[in-house]
């Protein structure tokens, strides 16, 4: 009845009781975790987490805009870069944090206007997003020399900065975020942009987003300018990847041209379409599933990671085409309705046995 | 801005595919507030010329006014804004949301929050959804999904109503009450109707636009249309009545 109540509410409406409950419970949960745990487990659990904003923002994209955009890559490559050379620069991250969001949100704005005001079609958005992706590691690798500098901070091409700055308490210069601290910021911003994302699709804008998902020819006939929803919708996300992009590099103190590689585009897809794109809850959890799955297989000395997992996906998607969470919510639908018929039908039994009686 | 005394006109509209004219050089006129039909036979046009003016194909040469505003290159949304709702032949609906979503977002254009949901739950009442209000627009009837989408088109309470043939798919007893709602709705707004189901435009009839190969055939009264010799021969065929 729970997880019923947690999939059934429609998008557009607020959400139920039971979701709260079950989202404030998942909080304390989360909250509670580093009391009873080692450091090397939230430090792995930090970053899922902002893996998990980071595929929140494809999903919402993809799943309630109907945009698939590999271009998410590019706005997490830009934050983390942004907060580094920000950070290294002056010495200060609380508006390097800042700039990582605000420099994605107008790379996404340039980007998305001349490919959604271009009139470009779906797939040729993604096509595009993928490819902006690659050119532009291949272009951040390219600046191995020396000559390659923002302000003082070289950018050392395929070695990445190994030098980003811890994230300072925004009141207290010397004091900055570690281990912990990091698992609780990163924790607490994933639940933000879960529950804000949801909100927000309570709202009108929300709801036209996911009208043009369904038609976007008829939301264009009922008024709506599409393409400004769209861009919209595109910069948000690209505001969110870019997000999670500095989380990573305070995460690992470390950024690099393969944040925005081919395969850190195609795990992203993988993290979503495990999850499921129907609802937000999918791509936090499908990022979960994903990254257990990579440490198991990488410690488990099986060798080929990527080959076995790319068999495993297989297998997910066609065992669970729309993902594992709403392939869960259908299964416990249909086991309660099949229930109640076999009460109904004992019932029936019931009272013929007592009638013949 | 041009002086048009016509709620919608075209002046030498035109579209041509290859160099063969789908429609040549068409002058239409619509006064305020009319129920016009438009019919003809198939290939005559009349999708075309419905496409042209409801903004969702541009003419090839021509201009269309609406309220005096030229509208011949306005977008799909501008279209919409400036007071015209458009319906077409396929149910073009947004399935997998809810029937009452569906009109609220129409109605939602306009209006704030709650005189929104108040036209939606009216449009509602009006096309007997309520009690499928909802559900999802993609597991109803088809004619039932056509009515969602004529109550969007009623929620938009637009100066102007473009309909694409509404009653297309429609068993009789959908097709009567089509035929009343769009009596109804002429109460409030102007409409053309292209249709080629006769029994229907009898309904609903008042002046009549035969269209054949590309141009207007006739412009008068059903009654007077129907005993048209040209017409039955282009139309109705030689045997006559349909």
């Amino acid at each position: 009845m729970f997880i019923q109540k947690f999939f059934e509410t429609p998008p557009s409406q607020m959400p139920h009781r039971v979701w709260w409950t079950l989202v404030g419970l998942a909080v304390a949960i989360g909250l509670l975790i580093p009391r009873f745990t080692e450091i090397d487990v939230h430090l792995d659990l930090s970053i899922v987490f902002i893996f998990a904003i980071l595929a929140l923002s494809m999903g919402f994209l993809w799943g309630f805009v109907g945009m698939l955009s590999f271009g998410q890559t590019v706005f997490f490559g830009l934050g983390g870069y942004t907060y580094a050379v920000w950070s290294l620069n002056y010495n200060e991250t609380t508006f390097g944090m800042i700039l990582a969001i605000f420099i994605p949100v107008l790379a996404a704005a340039a980007l998305g206007y001349f490919m959604i005001y271009g009139r470009i079609s779906s797939i040729y958005f993604t096509v595009t997003t993928l490819v902006v992706t690659i050119v532009l590691e291949k272009a951040v690798r390219a600046t191995s020399d020396e000559r390659f500098k923002i302000g003082d901070v070289m950018l050392r091409g395929q070695n990445g900065i190994s030098t980003v700055p811890d994230l300072q308490v925004p009141w207290n210069h010397h004091e900055t975020l570690f281990l912990t601290g990091v698992y609780y910021l990163a924790f607490i911003l994933m639940v933000l942009s879960y529950i804000g994302l949801r909100l927000l699709l309570t709202t009108h804008f929300g709801r036209v987003l996911v009208s043009i998902r369904e038609n976007e020819h008829r939301a264009e006939m009922l008024g709506y300018d599409t393409r400004r929803y769209r861009l919209m919708a595109f910069v948000i996300s690209g505001g969110l990847a870019g997000l999670a992009g500095g989380l990573y590099g305070v995460w690992g103190n470390f950024v690099a041209p393969e944040m925005m590689n081919l395969s850190s585009a195609a795990s992203l897809v993988m993290y979503v379409i495990v999850g499921g794109k129907s609802t937000l809850i999918g791509p936090l959890v499908g990022t979960g599933i994903v990254q257990q799955a990579t440490n198991w297989l990488g410690t488990a000395g099986l060798g080929q990671v990527n080959l076995i997992l790319g068999g495993v996906m297989i297998i997910f998607v066609m065992v669970f085409p729309r993902g594992v969470l709403p392939s869960l919510g259908t299964a416990v639908t249909y086991l309660l309705q099949s229930r109640r018929h076999l009460s109904v039908q004992s019932d029936v039994v019931g009272k013929n046995a007592q009638r013949e009686a | 801005m041009v002086r048009s005394d016509y709620l919608l006109e075209t002046r030498n509209l035109r579209k041509s595919y290859g160099g063969v004219n789908a429609i040549a050089n068409v002058d239409f006129k619509l006064e305020f507030g009319e129920l016009r039909c438009l019919i003809g036979p198939n290939g005559a046009g009349k999708s075309t010329f419905f496409k042209m003016i409801s903004g969702q194909i541009p003419p090839s040469a021509g201009t269309v006014y609406f309220d005096s505003n030229n509208i011949t290159r306005s977008s799909r949304h501008q279209v919409s804004r400036m007071g015209i709702g458009i319906k077409n032949q396929v149910p073009d609906v947004f399935d997998n949301i809810s029937v009452r979503e569906n009109i609220w977002l129409a109605a939602r254009f306009r209006h704030h929050e709650a005189k929104g949901a108040k036209i939606a739950d009216n449009v509602l009442e009006q096309l007997s959804l309520t009690r499928l209000a909802n559900s999802l627009v993609g597991e109803l009837a088809h004619g039932q999904r056509q009515w969602v989408e004529f109550g969007m088109v009623m929620a938009l309470q637009p100066q102007l109503v473009l309909l694409d043939e509404p009653a297309a798919g429609m068993t009789a007893e959908e097709t009567n009450r089509t035929a009343q709602l769009i009596l109804e709705l002429n109460k409030t707004s102007a409409i053309v109707v292209v249709e080629h189901d006769m029994q229907f435009i009898r309904q609903i009839a008042k002046k009549v636009t035969v269209f054949h190969q590309g141009k207007i055939l006739i412009e008068d009264t059903m009654q007077n249309v129907q005993a048209n010799e040209m017409v039955r021969d282009v139309y109705l065929g030689k045997s006559g009545h349909a």
